[in-house]
């Protein structure tokens, strides 16, 4: 079965980006896409996908937020932040919360290193 | 205003360890090596920058601009002339959007150029100084340089302004990063600054 993998960021530009990176070196993975924190959590709740990938300065609930909503009633599903917002607290939360770090821009060495810690991760 | 010599060098090199972040960030995106000076820091008015920025031929400008708040609050605005936004957007996006979609997603695309650049100064910048910031979501502006720096306040405000001229010279794209700090918040930067400089002694 193929995995599913849902993009939460509210930058239409860079969703189509990592969507096209993604398609580019998982072709089978199924992929869906969230432009908010909300939508991200009502779309984790309604069917968990495998993997997320997950922006942080985003309108109304921000990522850090979203992922620890996620985390009250789903613990499996692997998550890495991808963001612009690179500064060491940001980095200390995403470890707080138990998931990756990935810095843009989306590249394809950033979209390696999430399918690396996909994969990997136990 | 009353940041030191010493004061005011500490910042521009604290800037700096930014800029290399950013400069980073922005040769990944270009594939290509991209040129940064070492950011210029004056006490001046909105207007002052604005008129030196049209000296260097940024007239009508695409802006991207973002509020940074927290013990420091500052004002960023990446710029660059008009004419070069599509190509920036293009060396974004590369081959992942259809060239028929580009031009409805150049200001989504320059809002994230903008994103990109902005917070990899400023993270570094909060790093070195061991502060956090929160940053607005950007938003593009575009029109005269003068409109787009005195957006908020007015052209007389004296500002603490740190300049950082970039060039992509494969691509010929030559664009400003400009921080405006309130003087509101010089007595805790100064603060910040003499932790910082106390901490190295």
């Amino acid at each position: 079965m193929p995995h599913s993998l849902l993009i939460v960021d509210d930058s239409k530009v860079s969703r189509m980006m990592i969507k096209s990176r993604f398609s580019q070196l998982q072709p089978d993975w199924a992929l869906q896409e969230a432009q908010t924190g909300d939508e991200a959590v009502a779309m984790v709740r309604a069917q968990a996908p495998d993997f997320i990938t997950m922006d942080v300065n985003m309108p109304g609930m921000n990522g850090f937020e979203a992922v620890a909503h996620i985390r009250q009633f789903n613990r499996s599903t692997k998550i890495a932040m991808l963001t612009a917002n690179i500064q060491e607290s940001s980095r200390t939360r995403a470890s707080e919360l138990d998931v990756t770090f990935i810095q843009k821009p989306v590249t394809e060495p950033a979209i390696r290193l999430a399918i690396n810690y996909f994969l990997t991760a136990a | 205003m009353n940041l030191s010599p010493l004061e005011l060098e500490t910042l521009a090199e604290v800037f700096n360890v930014g800029v290399g972040q950013a400069a980073r960030a922005l040769s990944q995106l270009a594939g290509t090596t991209v040129q940064l000076n070492v950011p210029r820091i004056d006490v001046v008015s909105k207007l002052n920058v604005s008129t030196e920025l049209i000296n260097q031929g940024a007239d009508r400008v695409c802006a991207v601009r973002q509020l940074f708040s927290g013990v420091l609050s500052t004002e960023a605005v990446l710029m660059f002339p008009v004419q070069q936004s599509l190509q920036l957007v293009q060396m974004m996006v590369g081959d992942d959007v259809p060239l028929e979609q580009l031009g409805e997603m150049e200001q989504e695309a320059l809002a994230e150029i903008g994103n990109i650049l902005l917070n990899a100064v400023v993270s570094g910048v909060a790093d070195v100084f061991k502060l956090q910031f929160e940053g607005s979501l950007p938003y593009v502006e575009l029109g005269p340089v003068k409109d787009v720096l005195c957006a908020q306040g007015e052209l007389t405000d004296p500002v603490l302004s740190l300049q950082i001229d970039f060039a992509i010279d494969s691509l010929q794209i030559h664009g400003f990063l400009v921080f405006l700090l309130d003087l509101e918040s010089v007595e805790s930067l100064r603060t910040t600054v003499q932790h910082f400089l106390g901490v190295l002694a």
